[in-house]
């Protein structure tokens, strides 16, 4: 017996069936280790993820859609409040034109006691001047009109509403002061809502070299005599500046930019005056003479601005910045896609039946391109246009994609919409009415109230036959949402329109830089693709909007999908400024004038589509 | 004198470690293109633990009375003691491919099982299976469109739970009756990059197709039985089970679309049948020999097909005396099998070598099993794959949950 063996072995060497069948399994194990090892067809697994339809042989379909028809389109203007502004306009210039509001609080009535005597011009009004750093050339030259005749001097009329502390405490004044700031200074009521002025002045402001000189100050007679009849109070005074138009024949067009909230000490040269004494400017003047716009409980200096413009509706506008809504009808796109796909001998995705979802393609990218009929860049800024993609949820009519459209009676209040407590669809958190009162036989008053959130009310004034547009917010739907209201006071009864835009998202305005990859954020590399003036098309890229009319079914249906052509809030971009290092393309710190003018045929819009689609599998 | 029914349990370790591994590993296990077929379910995992895998996949009639058997739960009725086991596998996978490389390793943890010996010839046991695999991620190195670049993954699988019955009336006969419980969790992933060729510059500020992705959800349960007739050289094994009915739910979507939209199916798993024979030249050896069949048929698709595995492999058994030197105590087990896959007439050989290593003298045995396949499809041709798989499985045997004589 010798020693056992470290390792036992499975067949024993003695027995004879166990050596022939350690034979069979060594040649079995053999033959079957050499068929796993044999070659095979030595192709990818591609091949095979190809023939099973995983990947695509064409991938990408590409297509460029002429002239689609736009089913409907409107402009909005979002064109938010100015109070504080640090820049106000104030003249006309086109269809543009704009009216400045000042307040002021005279507390310190010894002021008033420098008006005494018999000259007329011991109180001023002086406005600022501010220059630009940037495109100073640019802003001397926009108070030409567009007729390039140089104006010397514009004309305006200064309304002033004046008001004393006589016979109130101290909290019945604040609570005058802060009344009368959110209707003269805060709201853009129209000089038609407002009682009759308590003095009318008229100054005539240098035009040419207005920007030569910080400030300019004119008298204001009237106003000056009624302060003078009450040396010993408190005074509230609103001042409107509104330009005159026509006569005289030298104050034509001209849209000046005045220093607005321009901050305290030396800087208030800039900011609204008012001079007491015989001052000529307010460059230098004590303070003692000098009396600052008033602060509202905002905390913002009491100075605001509005903007109006008389061209056409569908004009797309900055300065005032309106954007110009367009909807495309999906089944319409749809069968344009079909077509030029089968024009490429492609075989269209079919579309489902039924369903809210349409996943026959992914977009990846898209854009849409509005042929310009053509372009009034004012100092000729390239501007900068975004594209907004949203879908407006109609909130009545979900069938056929109508806008929801209601009729107030004269003297009634309706509730027109609910909104929602957020997170909680099906609790109302508002009733929202709106009331269409009588002012006089030709001023009307649309109120807008909400059941609990009331600082979300409004008042607005129309006389007969005016259409003015409101937007405000509704709790409870997306974020970002709003409300656009468009209004139209009739004899009898109001007409408002309305539509809410949901889920609002700025398409993509970078892009990146094909030989880095890297996304562009210099200025000078982007302005090539901002609008210019003389370019006969604006286009954009709706990559996101695409993607969600052609994948959800509902487009045009319950909602509309929205494409809205929306100039940046600082548009004009100033591609010569020259700080030393060379130019460096910057945003004008001003509001610069625009108007791009859509190609209508008719009263009908249409627009190129581009687009890229990656046909999705049915699963 | 009395009975408790039960020894208060002590902390059983190692199942607690083996579930703690499940929860943190990453689900995957054989890489195939087979995944990607939704008319599937992807790849079939083995039921067996690394001692089966060791012998060719069979062993269904193989009685080692030593830990829990998912194939064939009637043989735990001939155990002894209450055992757990929980099998890990690892594996790398290649397509035959000359000009790219698409070798991936997967990871997985097939089965945890638990078997409960009673005070009578009953055990209980209670199972934790992955019954179907999706695992395939593939990007062409060479794309057809450089402007779209598609990528596709798949993942998840059938998962399921189960709860035997084994019972041996007589010394020679074992039967048994289980339950089983399917979750599937599936989920295939398309994707396309479109903003990689720089030359399109609208491409190239586009966006990338992130994800079609659909999930599918799934449920549905089955009864198993299976039966053991043993004697002292041979043995002979059967087990079955009903065919069951998945309630699916399946919900899609792409990038930038959060869809809630949801479809409802139902799809049929198909009956199984299992036999095997173990025959025992010797008292430590066994040749064991198994065949199963599976009812898949094409009246849902054309690419379903019948399926059936044969499997045979040997065991030469180490002694069982504490006293001989470790390497004596060590199994040695081989094998080789042919399968034909449920899905395109796909065939599948594989050798298999193993190994038992005893742990201490109680009992515990550490099962490690190597198996290198070859498959392709037979029907197209446009594919082969190799794999190289390690199992691991570890078995505890305990008195733990067993009836004890009370101390005085």
């Amino acid at each position: 017996m010798g020693a056992k063996p470290i390792f036992s072995l499975p067949f024993s060497r003695r027995s004879a069936g166990g050596r022939v069948a350690a034979a069979a399994f060594a040649v079995a194990f053999s033959c079957c280790l050499s068929a796993c090892i044999s070659d095979g067809p030595n192709k990818t697994g591609g091949e095979y993820l190809s023939q099973n339809g995983i990947l695509l042989e064409n991938p990408l379909y590409h297509l460029s859609l002429k002239g689609v028809p736009v089913d409907s389109f409107w402009t909005t203007d979002l064109d938010g409040n100015h109070l504080g502004d640090s820049i106000l306009l104030a003249g006309h210039s086109g269809d543009f034109s704009a009216e400045a509001r000042f307040a002021f609080q005279l507390t310190d009535t010894s002021m008033l006691d420098s008006l005494a005597g018999d000259d007329s011009t011991t109180l001023k009004l002086s406005l600022g001047f501010p220059p630009s750093r940037f495109a100073l050339e640019e802003l001397k030259a926009t108070v030409d009109d567009s007729s390039k005749t140089t104006q010397d001097s514009i004309r305006f009329q200064v309304s002033a509403w004046e008001t004393t502390d006589t016979a109130t405490s101290d909290a019945q004044w604040a609570q005058r002061v802060a009344e009368w700031n959110r209707r003269y200074v805060r709201n853009e009521d129209t000089l038609a809502a407002l009682p009759e002025p308590s003095t009318v002045d008229t100054i005539t402001l240098a035009v040419k070299d207005a920007y030569a000189h910080p400030s300019q100050a004119r008298a204001l007679p009237r106003l000056r005599k009624r302060l003078l009849a009450s040396m010993r109070y408190k005074h509230l005074i609103q001042i409107r500046l509104s330009p005159i138009f026509g006569t005289p024949i030298d104050s034509g067009a001209a849209m000046l930019r005045l220093g607005g909230q321009q901050g305290d000490g030396s800087g208030l040269t800039y900011g609204p005056l008012l001079l007491f004494g015989k001052r000529d400017s307010a460059t230098g003047a004590p303070a003692a003479a000098r009396l600052p716009t008033l602060y509202t409980n905002s905390g913002l200096r009491g100075v605001n601005y509005s903007v109006r413009y008389t061209g056409p509706e569908a004009n797309i506008l900055t300065g005032k910045w309106r954007g110009l809504h367009v909807i495309l009808d999906r089944k319409a796109l749809l069968d344009s896609i079909d077509a030029d796909l089968r024009r490429q001998n492609r075989t269209p995705q079919p579309h489902p039946a039924s369903g809210d979802f349409d996943v026959a393609y992914f977009v990846p990218f898209a854009k849409l391109t509005l042929p310009l009929a053509g372009s009034a860049l004012e100092g000729n800024f390239p501007l900068e246009i975004k594209l907004i993609s949203s879908a407006d949820s109609l909130l009545g009519d979900e069938t056929n994609g109508a806008i929801k459209e209601d009729r107030v009676p004269l003297e009634k209040a309706e509730v027109l919409w609910n909104s929602f407590e957020p997170g909680n669809p099906g609790k109302i958190r508002n009733d929202v009415k709106v009331a269409y009162r009588t002012v006089d036989s030709t001023l009307r008053r649309v109120e807008l109230a909400f059941s609990q959130d009331s600082s979300l009310n409004d008042t607005v004034f129309l006389a007969v036959g005016q259409t003015k547009q409101l937007t405000t917010t509704l709790s409870g739907y997306p974020v970002n949402s709003f409300l656009t209201l468009k209004v139209e006071a009739g004899t009898d009864s109001l007409t408002v329109r309305s539509y809410l835009t949901a889920h609002p998202g700025t398409e993509p305005g970078e892009f990146r830089d094909p030989a880095t990859g890297e996304t562009i954020t210099e200025m000078e590399k982007r302005v090539k693709r901002f609008l210019y003036p003389k370019q006969t098309e604006l286009t954009l890229r709706a990559t996101n909007g695409i993607q969600r009319m052609l994948n959800r079914t509902r487009s045009n249906k319950t909602f509309l999908p929205d494409f809205q052509f929306q100039p940046a809030f600082s548009a004009a971009i100033d591609t010569s400024v020259d700080l030393g290092s060379g130019n460096i393309p910057a945003a004008v710190p001003y509001p610069v004038l625009s108007v791009v003018s859509p190609k209508l045929e008719g009263n009908r819009l249409k627009v190129d589509v581009e687009l890229y689609l990656f046909p999705l599998k049915a699963r | 004198m009395g009975f408790i029914p039960f020894r208060t349990p002590r902390l059983p370790l190692i199942p607690v470690l083996a579930v703690l591994g499940l929860c943190a590993s990453p689900s995957r296990g054989e890489s195939s293109p087979l995944s990607i077929h939704p008319e599937g379910f992807g790849l079939e995992v083995s039921g067996y633990n690394a001692r089966e895998k060791g012998m060719g996949e069979a062993g269904l009639a193989s009685v080692n009375r030593l830990g829990p058997s998912l194939p064939n739960p009637s043989k735990t009725a001939f155990n002894e003691k209450t055992s757990f086991s929980a099998t890990f596998d690892t594996d790398v996978d290649w397509l035959r491919d000359s000009e790219t490389s698409n070798r991936t390793t997967a990871f997985l943890i097939p089965d945890i099982a638990l078997n409960f010996q009673t005070r009578w010839p009953l055990n209980v046991g209670l199972f934790y299976r992955q019954r179907f695999d999706r695992n395939f991620t593939f990007t062409p190195a060479v794309p057809n469109d450089p402007d779209a670049i598609q990528s596709f993954t798949t993942e998840g699988g059938i998962y399921e739970l189960a709860a035997t019955l084994a019972y041996a009336p007589k010394p020679y006969l074992a039967l048994a009756l289980g339950y089983h419980f399917l979750l599937g969790r599936e989920r295939t992933i398309e994707s396309a990059a479109f903003n990689q060729n720089p030359s399109n510059e609208d491409l190239f500020n586009g966006q990338n197709l992130s994800g079609d992705t659909l999930s599918v959800r799934s449920n549905g349960s089955y009864p198993s039985v299976s039966m053991t007739f043993r004697q002292k050289t041979y043995s002979l094994a059967a087990s079955g089970a009903l065919g069951a009915t998945l309630d699916r739910t399946l919900t899609r979507t792409i990038t930038n679309l959060s869809t809630t939209e949801k479809r409802e199916e139902s799809r049929d798993l198909p009956w199984t049948v299992q036999v095997g024979g173990a025959y025992k030249p010797r008292s430590n050896q066994s040749v064991a020999v198994d065949f199963a069949y599976e009812a898949w048929d094409d009246a849902f698709s054309g690419l379903l097909n019948p399926a059936f595995r044969a499997g045979a492999g040997y065991e030469f058994q180490g002694a069982g005396s504490p006293y001989e030197p470790y390497f004596r105590k060590v199994a040695y087990r081989g094998g080789l099998g042919f399968e034909r896959l449920y899905l395109g007439e796909t065939d599948l050989y594989f050798v298999t070598l193993g190994t038992g290593l005893p742990l201490g003298r109680r009992g515990n045995v550490l099962d490690v099993a190597l198996k290198y396949g070859h498959r392709g499809s037979l029907e197209n041709n446009l594919w082969t794959e190799d794999f190289l798989k390690l199992s691991v499985t570890l078995t505890g045997v305990s008195v733990w949950g067993q009836p004890v004589r009370k101390r005085r």
